[in-house]
């Protein structure tokens, strides 16, 4: 896919809670532009044009939003939270961290790396229906996006 | 007595008595040396001779009297009292020396030559007596000693010599011997030089009555009271059996040897009868004593063997120089092993913890409870791989001043051990209830999800299919909820508690607008008591009042009107809150399973709920001190009480390592 025409990036290893989230968005006719990997390392590649999506040299990722879930194999949510926010090419893109945890220490991690955002998936289907609705709105919709940064990939 | 340690058994108050008496007797020698100076100058027989046809103090004699009373007036002047003392010595010696050589200068007349002479017509020397003069240049050593802070001792035995010459002339006035009056004209002195000299010798035991010979006289000990008591018995007893015999032979004409005889009889019968006072007064002393002595020796071994006894407790004392006063066996054992070395009494610790490294540690501790700190720390011991729990005390005195320390050390490496492993568990528990919250969780909202997606994507569903995917979808956000509980209750025993203030009050009604916003039954009437303050962890508080009050707005929704009630008492030592509804109550019989986990006294069907709730509030009462129970009758209500200490003291802190 082409990094420049990705509005939103939904990293979850989980392909049924994806499909879950994808399908909220659809619903609130987000999710034409929407990507999903459900692997870490795959998801700073394809942000950073490198390995497999290395063909993609010289556009520019610069989404709206990235959707990130904590508990991924191999390289955690909190890795790649770190990398996005430490890059000068992507430190301004808005990630908020969906997961299924409520521990103190995770919100705290995740604040401060510098996530925008943190919720908590409810087990209930019409909440969490509700949750994935407004916050794509939000920040899809409503929330001034940064300018898109004038760097080369 | 080394400097610095108490003297056992002074009698103060005696010794500042005598001080204060040795000053009188200063004055009254002076006065005697002047008034009778005066006599001489405007010769009243009476003053220089108060008996008469006996000898007459010499006008020197007064004079020498008045040299030692200022001698002695003027002690702490050194060069003064020296000059003068010296003084005294060489009019006394000169005195003798002329006496002895017949050299005809007398010193004495460059004073009152004339009236000498006129004296010297009689057949009574006026001289100075040659024994006089020998008292004289006694004193004259006396205070030349005393100036010098010779040892007491000798200046001491010269003053009790001087009493004694002093008693000798008197006893001899008394008995009325009669070599005084002729045959010795020149050896007897005046009566009133006799007490003179006996004043002065007084003045110089009693001021220094607190040592050398006179130290022990002037104890409050048994050796003293008894000195006290028999030596002027003895005394007086003595010069009256000597006065008895005396007066036998002048008034009934009995022969001298009787006198001597009965005499000496009655000094038998008084010195023995002293002694046995004494002896029996001293062994009672002693039998006491000893009777202590044995108890102190016993309590001594009993404490000696229960210290010993301790195998896994070494011990140590030391006082304030290090250096070791005391020490189980179990201390000199690990020494043994540890710097292969031997504890005794007395030892400097230096030389027993041969690492200059643990000495140097140690001794910084101690010297820190030296000052008045409680140490307790662990230690790692490498060289044995073992663990130590050091506690360091301080040892008083009966004063309450630190005097030394104790070190106790105990082998602390299966403790160690344990927590190490505690510590661990805890850890895995927090990995699994992490995996918990964030594992179990995922499949229920995919089961929740997908039925949901169904019931969307399939839009013509009976009623009955309906009704199975809701049972599917409820009960899987059941259990989402119950592992939330679960977890939350988990967490509880392993959090520690942040004591702070809490107004109760706004707390209180925090929690009321939560719930009674979500409350089924919108008629509810809450009577709000006087609610006290407390200390507490204003989380935790908020979550019992939270899941009190929902469970009585629960178990009440099928009443028209819910009244709840809620106050506080507070004692001196607790606060109690109580939560009482008027809802279905539940059977007292079963009271006992209220708190238990996942323990739920109605039927799932009548009232929702997980069964967690009151036994996260349970837990939390209990970490906070505080005990919970209730009371309740079916279809009238339940009432909750639960307490909190006023106290921070009543809450278990946990045991922190350093």
């Amino acid at each position: 896919m082409d990094t420049e025409l990705v509005e939103l990036l939904l990293i979850e290893d989980n392909h049924h809670e994806a499909e879950l989230t994808m399908r909220n968005l659809k619903k609130s006719k987000l999710a034409n532009n929407m990507l999903h990997i459900d692997d870490g390392k795959e998801a700073l590649d394809f942000m950073f044009n490198e390995g497999q999506y290395s063909y993609n040299k010289g556009k520019v990722f610069n989404p709206k939003l990235i959707l990130l879930d904590l508990k991924l194999p191999k390289m955690s949510g909190i890795d790649i939270l770190r990398k996005i926010k430490k890059d000068p090419r992507t430190q301004n893109i808005p990630v908020v961290i969906l997961t299924s945890s409520n521990e103190v220490p995770d919100i705290d991690a995740c604040y401060n790396e510098g996530a925008n955002s943190y919720i908590v998936k409810p087990v209930n289907f019409s909440d969490f229906s509700k949750i994935i609705g407004d916050l794509g709105m939000y920040w899809i919709l409503t929330n001034k996006h940064p300018n898109q940064p004038n760097v080369q990939m | 007595m080394t400097k610095g340690k108490e003297e056992i058994g002074v009698d103060t108050a005696l010794r500042s008595f005598l001080k204060t008496l040795s000053i009188y007797l200063i004055y009254f020698v002076i006065t005697l040396g002047l008034i009778v100076l005066i006599g001489w100058g405007f010769d009243v027989e009476f003053i220089k001779r108060p008996i008469s046809g006996l000898v007459a103090m010499n006008p020197l004699t007064a004079f020498c009297f008045v040299l030692y009373g200022a001698a002695l007036f003027w002690q702490e002047r050194k060069m003064l009292t020296r000059t003068l003392s010296l003084l005294l010595i060489l009019i006394s010696s000169l005195h003798i020396v002329f006496y002895l050589t017949n050299f005809h200068f007398q010193v004495d007349e460059v004073l009152f030559n004339k009236s000498l002479l006129i004296e010297g017509e009689g057949k009574i020397s006026n001289r100075m007596a040659l024994n006089t003069a020998f008292c004289f240049m006694l004193s004259g050593f006396i205070v030349v000693g005393k100036s010098f802070k010779l040892n007491s001792f000798y200046y001491q035995i010269l003053a009790v010599m001087l009493f004694y010459f002093a008693n000798f002339s008197l006893i001899g006035y008394a008995y009325g011997v009669k070599e005084f009056y002729d045959l010795l004209s020149y050896f007897p002195m005046a009566v009133h030089t006799a007490i003179g000299f006996a004043a002065a010798s007084l003045a110089i035991l009693f001021n220094t009555c607190n040592i050398g010979i006179m130290r022990d006289v002037t104890t409050s000990l048994s050796g003293g009271k008894i000195a006290r008591i028999i030596m002027p018995l003895s005394v007086g007893l003595t010069f009256f059996a000597g006065l008895l015999a005396e007066m036998l032979q002048l008034k009934y004409r009995t022969s001298e040897e009787l006198g001597i005889a009965l005499a000496a009889m009655l000094i038998i019968v008084s010195n023995t009868m002293f002694i046995w006072l004494a002896i029996i007064k001293i062994n009672k002393k002693d039998r006491a004593h000893r009777i202590a002595e044995s108890k102190v020796r016993w309590t001594d071994s009993l404490l000696r063997s229960s210290i010993d006894s301790l195998r896994d407790i070494s011990i140590i004392s030391v006082d304030k120089n290090l250096r070791c006063i005391s020490y189980n066996k179990s201390f000199a054992k690990s020494i043994k092993g540890i710097y292969n070395k031997e504890v005794d009494i007395g030892r400097p610790l230096s030389e027993i913890i041969s690492l200059p490294e643990h000495y140097e540690d140690l001794r910084e501790k101690m010297s820190s409870v030296l000052a008045g700190e409680v140490i307790t720390e662990e230690k790692y011991l490498k060289s044995e791989d073992m663990w130590f729990e050091l506690r360091y005390r301080a040892i008083y005195d009966h004063n309450k001043d630190i005097v030394g320390v104790t070190l106790l050390s105990s082998n602390a490496t299966y403790r160690k051990v344990k927590e190490a492993q505690l510590e661990s568990a805890n850890k895995e528990l927090e990995a699994f209830s992490y995996t918990v919250a964030h594992d179990l969780r995922a499949p229920l909202r995919i089961i929740d999800g997908y039925l949901s997606m169904l019931k969307e994507d399939l839009h013509d569903l009976d009623n009955e299919s309906q009704r199975l995917m809701n049972i599917i979808s409820n009960n899987a956000i059941k259990m989402g909820v119950l592992i939330d509980e679960l977890l939350n209750f988990a967490k509880l025993g392993r959090r520690d508690i942040q004591l702070k203030d809490i107004d109760t009050c706004p707390l209180v009604e925090e929690v009321l607008s939560e719930q009674i916003s979500v409350a089924e039954n919108k008629n509810i009437d809450v009577k709000l008591g006087n609610l006290e303050n407390m200390k507490g962890d204003p989380g935790l508080m908020k979550q019992v009042f939270s899941n009190l009050i929902s469970n009585s707005l629960k178990y009440s929704k099928n009443k028209i009107e819910i009244i709840i009630e809620i106050n506080s008492f507070r004692s001196d030592e607790e606060i109690t809150f109580c939560v009482k509804d008027n809802g279905v109550g539940f059977d007292m019989e079963y009271s006992g399973k209220l708190f238990g986990v996942f323990q739920r006294l109605h039927k799932e069907s009548e009232f929702e709920g997980t069964g967690v709730g009151l036994a996260t509030v349970e837990r939390i009462i209990k970490k906070h001190g505080g005990k919970i129970w209730a009371e309740s009758e079916i279809d009238k209500g339940t009432t909750f009480y639960f307490t909190i200490p006023t106290e921070t003291k009543n809450v278990k802190q946990r045991w922190t390592l350093n």
